[in-house]
């Protein structure tokens, strides 16, 4: 049994706007893994996401990661708190102004103060990991869906973070890109070391990368364990959302 | 010898040999550099071998980091080996150390004629060319949609009559009115002192009336609607509403951009009358508060420094100063293509461009009539 939990969050409870989103979420992600976090629109997945960021204030110290509590640190705390995960956002989130290249290269200037034809060739070596030679000097306006994602998870890991998390990676993505996608997450996952939180509702991605599944139902985690445990439940709305995912 | 405590990755140069110690990770990586780079100062020879053996962690940067040194060293004629420990650190050389494709940064060896030959060439067909095709497509359907209204959008050229005209008159005749009360105040001290006070009303009323007053209008139009048809436009670019209108046989300069040019031909020209007696207005303060110009001198000096000729220039230069900020506001926003940071950039375009085109307008027109 694990026991490296790299995230721990115990009875997490969040409210916006008066009403409950999460109630006495508790779960462990461990180290080298590949978690899932699944649920319908609307579960309470992003807002949980953002709460493990410390994009949400939190009260007590129901949230831990990487042994910090993520809304409660100060700013030098944040900044390296920060420099240790990766992000991968649903819509890319790359900067339009800037070019593929200076948007993968923004973290390292912000925060080291490497020369500047190391960072470029740090740069193109993460381009190169998610196959996007060649796109170092085009803008993000000029890249498909598929390139966009990918450019963005070479910003995310360009600090070669241990922990990556990634919110609805395969959103918009056709099933060909969306399986090359999940693949390349994975390959990145054992060639950096990384562990991998990924926020999905892709049952087919579930089954290509996930390790463990947290499932979240209507603010509640009803669900926590391997994929084959996960399988062999007999939770109603997990059974359902499984069936659904995969169009039976 | 070069080594160090505090930092995880500590190195000594030994024999041509660099060792490295500990964890060569991005988190330490300019403390690193910075020993290394201070260990290999002091190195002389033209064989070197960075010993990997006792090293006991490295990332992707750590791999690019030695990778680039080796570069470096070559280039200066040291032969540079990078002699493997680890199984995983073996693995992650192979990985990572592979040579990144070159950047194309392309030398520029053209000549000054052939830039500048290729500079006016490119402002020619991207921006005066297409600036004219589109002034020419909207006043093909701005006149054409003038005898077929049952094509139009019901109720959308009242809307954006409202929207850039009845909206602007406070802000505008506010402005004129300050700019008028400026105006014969800067004046009333030098007339006074020729004792020709009663020309504060001539100055007034011919400067507002043939001048300031449709300028002003039109600057103030361009700063508020300009802006705003710019980033109209730009945003139904970006999220490909302009797309949507086309596949459904619209054409998005009839359905967008056309009421547009009719609310503010049709606005301008009673804006530019209200801002006139506005300004107007100003003097007529300023008249009898500092001059003593009693009010019914002003408007019986008004009347003779009045000239329909002026009132009719200023409505030609208006309706003139509408459709340079309509087509300069539509131009601009159809230059989008994708990313929405780009909406911003050419509101601010569309809005300076927009104002030097009037300004430029306005000298001409005033050569002509004058």
């Amino acid at each position: 049994m694990k026991t490296d939990s790299v995230i721990k969050v115990e009875k997490l409870t969040a409210i916006l706007d008066d009403k409950i989103i999460l109630s006495d979420v508790s779960f462990k992600a461990y180290s080298g893994d590949v978690t899932a976090i699944l649920g319908s629109s609307g579960s309470g997945k992003t807002v949980l996401l953002k709460h493990l960021l410390g994009l949400y204030p939190g009260e007590g110290n129901a949230v831990s990661v990487m042994g910090l509590n993520p809304s409660q640190l100060d700013e030098g705390q944040q900044k390296h708190f920060y420099t240790r995960l990766g992000v991968f956002y649903q819509n890319g989130a790359l900067l339009n102004s800037l070019t593929v290249g200076e948007n993968v290269a923004l973290p390292l200037h912000q925060h080291t103060d490497l020369p500047p034809d190391l960072i470029e060739r740090l740069v193109k070596l993460k381009l190169r990991l998610v196959n996007l030679q060649g796109s170092y000097n085009m803008f993000p306006s000029s890249l498909s869906g598929g390139m966009l994602k990918r450019a963005a998870l070479a910003r995310a890991i360009i600090m070669d973070p241990p922990l990556l998390f990634c919110d609805e990676p395969g959103s918009g993505l056709d099933p060909v890109s969306l399986a090359s996608l999940d693949n390349l997450i994975l390959n990145l996952q054992k060639l950096l070391g990384m562990t991998v939180i990924m926020i999905t509702h892709e049952v087919s991605s579930i089954f290509r990368v996930a390790d463990r599944i947290i499932f979240i139902d209507q603010g509640k985690v009803i669900f926590e364990g391997t994929l084959p445990e996960a399988l062999k439940s007999q939770n109603k709305a997990l059974m359902e959302f499984f069936r659904k995912g995969r169009g039976d | 010898m070069t080594g160090k405590e505090k930092n995880n990755t500590s190195c000594i140069l030994e024999n041509s040999v660099l060792k490295l110690y500990g964890e060569l990770t991005i988190m330490e990586l300019n403390k690193s550099l910075y020993d290394i780079d201070k260990a290999l100062g002091e190195c002389m020879d033209t064989n070197l071998v960075f010993d990997l053996e006792n090293l006991t962690f490295i990332d992707s940067a750590g791999v690019t980091a030695l990778y680039y040194f080796k570069d470096k060293l070559t280039a200066k004629g040291v032969n540079v080996e990078i002699r493997g420990g680890a199984q995983d650190i073996n693995r992650k050389l192979e990985l990572f150390g592979t040579e990144p494709e070159n950047i194309q940064k392309g030398s520029d060896k053209t000549g000054l004629f052939e830039k500048l030959g290729s500079g006016v060439s490119y402002v020619f067909n991207e921006f005066i060319a297409g600036f004219f095709q589109l002034a020419a497509d909207i006043t093909y359907w701005s006149v054409s949609d003038l005898f077929r209204r049952h094509t139009s959008r019901k109720g959308e050229f009242i809307n954006q009559a409202v929207l850039i005209g009845v909206n602007a008159v406070l802000i505008v005749g506010a402005m004129t009115f300050i700019i008028g009360l400026v105006l014969a105040l800067q004046s009333a001290a030098q007339l006074r002192s020729f004792g020709a006070n009663i020309y504060i009303v001539d100055l007034t009323v011919i400067a507002m009336m043939s001048e300031m007053g449709p300028l002003i209008t039109a600057i103030m139009v361009a700063g508020r609607s300009g802006s705003s048809i710019a980033a109209e436009i730009a945003t139904m670019k970006v999220t490909s509403e302009t797309d949507a209108l086309r596949t459904m046989g619209l054409n998005p300069v009839r359905f967008v951009i056309v009421p547009k040019m009719h609310g503010a031909l049709i606005t301008l020209p009673f804006l530019t009358i209200i801002a006139d007696m506005c300004g107007i207005g100003g003097g007529l303060v300023i008249a009898v508060t500092s001059l003593d110009i009693s009010p019914l001198v002003f408007i019986h000096r008004m009347q003779e420094a009045f000239l329909m000729r002026d009132i009719l220039f200023g409505v030609i230069k208006s309706l003139v100063f509408a459709y340079i900020i309509v087509v300069t506001g539509s131009y601009f926003g159809f230059r989008v293509k994708q990313g929405a940071d780009l909406v911003g950039k050419v509101t601010t375009q569309a809005v300076v461009v927009a104002i030097s085109l009037v300004i430029i307008a306005d000298s001409i027109m005033g050569l002509i009539f004058y």
